[in-house]
């Protein structure tokens, strides 16, 4: 997702620091890994948004710890990040990371926002348009 | 039939299920069994997340006991010793840190380029606002350690409530001051040459 050990490296530990303090000891596993995924992806999309005026992911330096069908387009998920990360607000490079990146269903997805499923495609439905948006804007060098 | 692969999310889950639901889920499909087995490895709990809440001596910078009373002392001493005119490096809208020096019985506000001696006392002053917590690391070792971790407490400019002792150890003195909060994190190096230090 960051492409840099050390920010990466940054991101997990500030995420283990907050669940130390979360208070979170006796809550359901599926909450505390919805918590987890939430925390981290919201601390490397604050990452990815400082990142003005640095080279943007370089997708070669990246390594998936698998190829599967489902995360074929994760290098290219990883350069669109690259190039939408000050482009997107910050809750939409979330759902792009979630859906995209880590291959994400809605459900997964709702239950780590804490939002219906209803309110998620309604933001996914958003989030297609603005990229079609900003697709656009590219090609045309805008 | 191919397997398809669930999510990280999924696979963090099916971590923690039991074995059968794992085993028909996954189909023995290697690259997630390697990632599950690596989740289910137990692995010792840093010491910096053990050191959160409670203070322990440091090898290259110790504690300073600093009470109630001292650290009063020292914020008024920061205050009063404070140059005029001395602004620290910071963009506009972004958090700041500024860094006083007590040698030899004198505190000086740090100009980002004199050296420090073995003995010196350092005190951290962090511009924070919207950020809720603050660490500070030693990064003059290998691994970076934790020195300090706690709540920012109240607005604008505050002053970290532990102060650190500079060592005799050959080499600068770095530290790494993160911020967090709704803001994000945040994060400042500052490297202290050290006097007669090569």
């Amino acid at each position: 997702m960051l492409a840099d050990a050390e920010e990466a490296q940054d991101v997990a530990q500030e995420t283990f620091a907050r669940l130390c303090g979360a208070g979170l000891m006796g809550r359901d596993a599926r909450q505390v890994i919805a918590w987890i995924y939430r925390t981290s992806t919201r601390l490397a999309v604050d990452l990815l948004r400082q990142r003005e005026g640095r080279p943007a992911v370089d997708a070669g330096a990246v390594d998936g710890h698998r190829c599967d069908p489902g995360h074929e387009d994760a290098l290219a998920t990883r350069q669109l990040l690259g190039q939408y990360a000050k482009r997107l607000g910050a809750g939409d490079l979330e759902l792009l990371i979630m859906q995209r990146l880590d291959g994400m269903s809605q459900p997964q997805i709702a239950l780590v926002l804490g939002t219906s499923e209803r309110t998620l495609r309604r933001r996914l439905w958003k989030l297609d348009q603005r990229l079609s948006r900003i697709t656009t804007e590219l090609h045309h060098g805008t | 039939m191919e397997h398809e692969h669930p999510s990280f999310f999924e696979l963090d889950e099916l971590a923690l299920a039991p074995e059968e639901v794992r085993q028909a889920r996954l189909m023995g499909c290697a690259s997630c069994l390697r990632y599950i087995a690596e989740q289910r490895r137990e692995l010792p709990v840093p010491e910096w997340a053990q050191a959160a809440g409670r203070r322990t001596p440091r090898r290259r910078l110790r504690w300073l006991s600093v009470t109630l009373v001292g650290a009063v002392v020292a914020s008024v001493a920061v205050v009063v010793m404070r140059p005029s005119g001395m602004g620290d490096i910071r963009e506009k809208g972004v958090p700041s840190v500024s860094l006083y020096i007590k040698h030899d019985g004198e505190v000086r506000r740090w100009d980002g380029i004199g050296p420090v001696s073995a003995g010196d006392a350092l005190m951290l002053e962090i511009d924070s606002t919207g950020y809720r917590a603050v660490s500070v690391e030693s990064l003059s070792s290998p691994s970076a350690e934790p020195l300090y971790q706690g709540e920012v407490k109240g607005a604008g400019r505050v002053l970290v409530p532990q102060s650190f002792r500079v060592d005799d150890s050959p080499g600068p003195e770095r530290l790494r001051v993160r911020l967090t909060g709704d803001a994000g994190i945040w994060t400042k190096e500052i490297s202290l040459p050290k006097r007669g230090a090569r």
